[in-house]
C-alpha cells in the first residue's frame, strides 16, 4: 500500500493490503478533489473507493465494534465532501481524510466511555498461515484456531484499555503501518510525541498481555 | 535506569501479536456497498443543503461560514462575539442619536441636513415660527418669540435664516 501522496512514501508493512490497494495516482487525486468541490459525486465516489478500507479500518481498530466503524467511517466520508471547500490542499486529501475520521472518532469514545462493547470482525483465512501468528501460536499452544480467536478478544480488550491517542498511535503505526510523520501530521503533534507515545503505549500492551508474549 | 529509547527487539513478540488485527476483515462484500452508501446519505443531504437560503449565502461568502462554524462550536466565543455586536449597535445609535445637536446651545438650534438655514427658536415660541411665512428680505426684531432675526432671499427665492444677534432684554 502506498500512501496518497507524495510518490516517495514508503510501503507500511501490511503486504496484504498493498495487493488489494494499488497506489493512487497524486495528479488524478488533485483532479477528482477539485471535481468533487464542485459536487460531482462520482468524482467523490472514487476518493471514497480510494480510502474507504483504510479508514475504516482506522476506526474499527480504535473502536473495537463494526457497527461503529461502519457509521462513523461514513460519517467521516460525509463530512469531509461538506467541508471540501475549506480544503485548501495544503496535505493530501487522504491525511485531511484521516484527520476528520480520527477526530470524529474520538469524539465518539469520549462519549461511549462507559459502555464500550466489542463488536469484532471475523478474522480472514490468512490468519491461520501468517508466519508471525503461527510462530507465535505454535510456541503458546496446539490449539491454533481457538487460540486466535482468543488472542483476538484479549488483544482487542488490552487495546480498549489504552487511552486514544496512545491507541491510535498503535493502530496507526504498528497495525497500519504509517511513518511517524504522518501520524504527527495527522494528530497535529511532533513527530517526538508519536514516538514517545508509541513507546508508552507498546509498554502498557505489553503489560496487558504478558500471558501470550514470551 | 530507565530506557528512553527501546531496543528493536523489545516489541518483536507484541508487534507479531498485533499483526493479527490486520487480518480482522468487515463481511465479505462490505465495501461494495460502502461508497454507495456515503453517496446516498450525501445525495439524501445534498438537495436540502441547496435549497437552503442560508447555505446559498455561505457559498457566496465561504469567510462568514467559517466564522459561523466556529462561533457555532465554541459558546463562549459566541457570546463574547454577541455582546461586541450589541455594544457596537448601542454605541452607533447613541452617536447617531446625538449628531444632530449643537453642543452648549442655550436653545434648541434646528440644522436641516439638506439646507444650510440655521434658526433660532425660543423654547416658548415652538409651534410658531412666523418668519417662515415672511416674504423675503423682512427683517425681524424684537423681544417676542424671534430676537434678532434677518432674512433674506438668495439667488433662487428660498427663504434663508440666519442668525445675527442675540441679546435677551432685562438679563433673561
Amino acid at each position: 500500500m502506498i500512501m496518497a501522496e507524495p510518490a516517495s512514501r514508503k510501503l507500511p508493512p501490511n503486504p496484504d493490503q498493498a495487493a488489494q490497494d494499488p497506489s493512487p495516482d497524486p495528479v488524478d487525486e488533485t483532479e477528482l478533489v477539485k471535481r468533487a468541490r464542485l459536487g460531482d459525486l462520482e468524482a467523490y465516489d472514487d476518493l471514497v473507493r480510494r480510502y474507504q478500507e483504510r479508514i475504516y479500518a482506522t476506526v474499527y481498530h480504535m473502536t473495537a465494534n463494526h457497527e461503529d466503524a461502519n457509521d462513523l467511517a461514513q460519517e467521516a466520508f460525509i463530512k469531509a465532501f461538506q467541508a471540501l471547500k475549506s480544503f485548501k490542499g495544503g496535505s493530501s486529501f487522504y491525511t485531511w481524510v484521516y484527520r476528520i475520521a480520527v477526530n470524529k472518532t474520538i469524539n465518539f469514545l469520549k462519549q461511549r466511555k462507559n459502555r464500550a462493547q466489542l463488536s469484532l470482525d471475523d478474522l480472514d483465512f490468512n490468519a491461520e498461515h501468517d508466519p508471525d501468528l503461527v510462530a507465535l501460536i505454535s510456541e503458546r499452544t496446539p490449539r491454533r484456531e481457538i487460540s486466535l480467536l482468543e488472542l483476538q478478544e484479549k488483544l482487542n480488550a488490552a487495546m480498549q484499555k489504552l487511552s486514544e491517542p496512545h491507541r491510535l498511535v498503535v493502530t496507526l503505526h504498528d497495525v497500519q503501518g504509517l511513518s511517524h510523520e504522518e501520524i504527527a501530521e495527522i494528530m497535529g503533534c511532533n513527530i517526538g510525541t508519536v514516538r514517545s507515545r508509541l513507546f508508552y503505549a507498546r509498554q502498557q500492551l505489553q503489560a496487558h498481555l504478558s500471558d501470550y508474549l514470551k | 535506569m530507565s530506557r528512553m529509547q527501546p531496543e528493536p527487539d523489545d516489541f518483536q513478540q507484541l508487534r507479531r501479536l498485533l499483526a493479527l488485527k490486520r487480518h480482522e476483515q468487515p463481511p465479505p462484500g462490505y465495501f461494495d456497498h460502502f461508497s454507495r452508501n456515503v453517496i446516498a446519505r450525501i445525495r439524501v443531504g445534498e438537495p436540502l443543503r441547496q435549497v437552503t437560503p442560508a447555505n446559498r449565502f455561505f457559498l457566496d461568502f465561504p469567510l462568514l461560514e467559517r466564522l459561523w462554524s466556529t462561533l457555532e462550536t465554541k459558546p463562549l466565543l459566541a457570546g463574547a462575539f454577541g455582546v461586541a455586536v450589541c455594544g457596537f449597535l448601542t454605541a452607533g445609535f447613541l452617536l447617531s442619536d446625538n449628531s444632530g445637536l449643537v453642543p452648549n446651545a442655550p436653545v434648541g438650534v434646528l440644522m436641516p441636513p439638506e439646507t444650510s438655514h440655521l434658526v433660532a427658536v425660543h423654547p416658548n415660541s415652538v409651534g410658531s415660527m412666523p418668519f417662515l411665512d415672511q416674504a423675503p428680505g423682512m427683517l425681524l426684531s424684537g423681544t417676542g418669540a424671534v430676537d434678532t432675526i434677518q432674512v433674506r432671499a438668495d439667488l433662487f427665492q428660498q427663504p434663508r435664516a440666519r442668525l445675527i444677534n442675540f441679546t435677551l432684554p432685562n438679563g433673561n
